[in-house]
């Protein structure tokens, strides 16, 4: 996956003659890591009604042996009046700092211990050197994920204090559980990060690998808990019409979205993750003085960059299977999201992940001008990116636009004719999976500047590859648009299967000959490490403004999906501010949040770099 | 330190720019505050005023249009299912127990598995099983009165007679 890096041994524990490949045993790992929560999906009731009735019976039991008492109804009066506070606001503030925080630090333990594997397998002294930084850079923020989530905590009890009672009548056992999680975390992190020199050899290092496990699977059980707290709160079960609690923790725990979510919240702190540390790489790159540490730092970034756009591309078929499961708990829900006042955000989301898209993609092509063959390939950098901008527009083109009565009267109606068929669902994803497939493309090009394949089917080998990604762009347009637009609504989930089947094909497909037609491939040139420009880095820079700014907005969406509720149709908000915010309130918001959260980030790096300057010099 | 306030000022423009997106080119809609209090209707009521009050429900609280309008195609359309109901009872996929059109459309509306239109049921369930939920129940929760608002709207909007007033009372179930 990397590309030789020729030179002697530098400080930075590797040698520039060394391969950098990550070896197949460490996508491995990373697939099973991806697939860990869907292996352990099993089956949860499948809708509202569903959820309701399957607790009808314990409904009976709820009246006669057990405690449980309904849902409180509330009143404006129930809830704690602070001066000049917001209640809303406090608790908004507080729980995205606190998501954006554990974000970062649950994802960056995942490729840490990656990295270290990959190690350990190729006996390859950078990747250890390269972990070890990376955790470096994320350990101050542990403490700012434990304030921001004990400030969230105070915020809830204080504003909030029947909801957190009647949530912690049911889940309990799992607050402490919680707890234990968090401590089996924190002291498996300072064994993990300090005892990386004392457990760097023989069977200590495999002890050392362990730790990070433990580490890893502390981190993700926190993240699993915490996720059962939330999507209860959207597709609450386990509790009756009233609310009544069936006193089985593992029926509420294992709500309708559970599974989705952890899913998707997996996948999508590896990808901020990445962004981060991309970010932090990003920077040091700017400010590096000499070639050694532009070559440093410019590595520290392809791998980071590789790990968030590799995490970023199975991330719209997560939130499309979240999205199905909301739909398919309650039609309502689901259409208030993507069809009613809502809707609007995920034009702003189709805008960001655009912005995702092409920075990612110019970056490949930044990165293309390391390898000495990168002018064979630049021709193809236009199509691409006519391919991609094509597909960006068609994403953000909204169903309903923005017109004037004057202008609505001169097209005719609400929607324009052509324009409007690009709005919906089955048109964006057509788009979607196509910028996709042509961003992985854009990688595979980057790939190839600076080698040459020396088996004799090259030739084959890349027209097969031509052929998939053909056939696949074909398929992907013509499902999309025969289930999108001349079949009854239900069918168009169908179209989804099949084009996100077609995207995969390609990507594992072209990646599998990419491999065994580059093996023993000819390099063609010194890979020249620090030689990107810095705007560039720039591109880096973006990727994790834009992903902080974009969990911010798609947190906004999850929480304004339950409307009027603390617990969908179980517990009604009474306060005043029940009603939902506008779009551009939330816009807002999120963007003082995203400059907070930066400015603290930028404050963690400065840390990492004094850590940094200190372990140089040990 | 020029290298700090560089990514600061990129930083600060990316957000600039995303934020003034939304706040400037998505339209300003202000959701509608939420509504809790089921509408009281006096029995004394003319049932053109009834039908009104449906009217407000069904765009309102009771959010059927949500899912019964002509875009989203997720629900079948209601325009004429006044006049449809009295022959959905005869046909052979009918489960439910009214015995007139009227029973029928309060059915649909707390029963909806009863009868579920072909192609509108949930995927997988060969069209035995609704995905509407009871719309007596929360998170919509029509009253009963509230419910007979709405079928004396619909009623209205189909062409046909409006039968039901507020004190209605749905005929013995068969």
């Amino acid at each position: 996956m990397f590309d030789k890096k020729p030179g002697a041994l530098n400080k930075y524990g590797y040698t520039r003659k060394q391969n950098s490949r990550l070896p197949g045993a460490t996508v491995l790992a990373l697939v099973l890591l991806l697939l860990f929560p869907v292996f352990s999906a099993v089956a949860a009731p499948t809708h509202a009604s569903e959820t309701i009735q399957a607790t009808q019976p314990s409904q009976a039991i709820a009246a006669d042996q057990n405690a449980y008492a309904p849902a409180p109804q509330l009143t404006a009066e129930d809830y704690t009046k602070v001066r000049g506070v917001n209640p809303r606001l406090a608790v908004w503030f507080a729980a995205q700092m606190h998501l954006w925080f554990a974000a970062f630090v649950l994802a960056v333990p995942i490729f840490v211990l990656i990295i270290e594997c990959a190690g350990v397998y190729t006996r390859d002294a950078r990747y250890d050197a390269l972990a070890r930084e990376f955790m470096r850079v994320s350990l101050t923020a542990y403490s700012f994920t434990a304030i921001t989530g004990a400030l969230l905590l105070v915020a809830l009890v204080v504003f909030y204090p029947d909801l957190m009672k009647y949530l912690s009548t049911i889940f309990g056992p799992t607050m402490l559980l919680y707890a234990l999680f968090f401590f089996i975390e924190s002291a498996a992190l300072y064994v993990y990060y300090y005892g990386w020199q004392a457990m760097s050899e023989g069977v200590w290092k495999k002890v050392h690998l362990l730790i990070g496990l433990a580490l890893n699977a502390a981190g993700t059980a926190l993240m699993f808990i915490a996720n059962a707290w939330v999507t209860f709160m959207m597709t609450p079960a386990g509790v009756d019409a009233r609310g009544v609690f069936d006193g089985n923790v593992w029926h509420a725990v294992h709500n309708h979205l559970w599974h989705p979510m952890n899913l998707h919240r997996f996948i999508a702190n590896i990808a901020y993750g990445g962004s981060i540390v991309g970010a932090y790489a990003a920077y040091m790159y700017l400010s590096s003085r000499t070639d050694e540490e532009r070559s440093h730092y410019d590595w520290m970034g392809y791998t980071s960059s590789l790990i968030a756009v590799g995490a970023l591309l199975p991330l719209p078929f997560a939130g499309y299977w979240l999205t199905a499961e909301i739909y398919s708990y309650s039609q309502q829900m689901g259409i208030n999201l993507m069809g009613g006042v809502l809707a609007w955000l995920f034009i702003i989301q189709a805008v960001v992940i655009g912005a995702l898209f092409l920075a990612a993609n110019y970056y490949l092509w930044c990165g293309m001008q390391r390898g000495s063959r990168a002018a064979q390939y630049n021709g193809y950098i236009k199509y691409i990116a006519f391919v991609l901008g094509a597909c960006f527009m068609v994403w953000f083109t909204p169903h309903t636009p923005l017109i004037k009565p004057t202008e609505a009267a001169a097209l005719g109606g609400q929607f324009h004719p052509w324009l409007a068929p690009l709005g919906l669902m089955p048109a964006k994803n057509v788009a979607v999976n196509i910028m996709i497939i042509f961003t992985y493309l854009s990688f595979l090009i980057y790939r190839r500047s600076n080698r040459v394949p020396t088996v004799g089917w090259a030739s084959t080998g890349k027209a097969v590859q031509a052929a998939l990604v053909a056939a696949a762009v074909v398929n992907i347009i013509a499902t999309g648009v025969y289930y999108g637009y001349f079949t009854n609504s239900v069918y168009k989930v169908a179209s989804s299967v099949t084009q996100v089947a077609s995207t995969l094909i390609v990507i594992t497909g072209c990646s599998l000959i990419e491999y065994f037609m580059h093996r023993g491939a000819k390099e063609t040139g010194e890979y020249g490490w620090g030689r990107m420009p810095a705007r560039s880095q720039y591109a880096l820079i973006l990727i994790a403004v834009s992903f902080t700014w974009l969990m911010g907005l798609m947190g906004f969406v999850r929480s304004a999906l339950r409307q009027q509720w603390h617990v969908y149709s179980v517990m009604r908000d009474a306060s005043a501010d029940a009603a939902t915010p506008t779009v551009a309130y939330a816009a807002r918001v999120v963007s003082v949040g995203t400059i907070v959260f930066m400015a603290i980030i930028l404050f963690i790096f400065w840390v990492a770099q004094l850590g940094g300057k200190g372990s140089r010099h040990d | 330190m020029t290298n700090l306030l560089k990514v600061v000022v990129f930083s600060l423009g990316v957000i600039g720019a995303y934020t003034l997106f939304a706040t400037t080119f998505t339209p300003a809609i202000k959701p509608e505050p939420p509504v809790t209090d089921n509408i009281p209707a006096s029995t004394g009521m003319t049932l053109a005023r009834f039908a009104a009050l449906g009217e407000r429900l069904y765009n309102g609280k009771g959010s059927c249009g949500l899912c019964h309008n002509p875009v989203g195609g997720r629900a079948p359309l209601l325009d004429d299912v006044a006049l449809r109901a009295a022959g959905r009872i005869k046909e052979a996929g009918y489960k439910g127990s009214a015995i007139d059109a009227t029973g029928y459309i309060y059915e649909s509306m707390t029963t909806p598995s009863a009868y579920v239109v072909a192609g509108y049921g949930v995927v997988g369930s060969n069209d035995g099983q609704s995905p509407m939920p009871d719309v007596s129940r929360e998170p919509i929760g029509l009253s009963a009165m509230e419910i007979r608002a709405v079928i004396a709207y619909l009623q209205q909007r189909a062409g046909a007679a409006i039968t039901v007033g507020p004190d209605w009372t749905a005929k013995e179930t068969r």
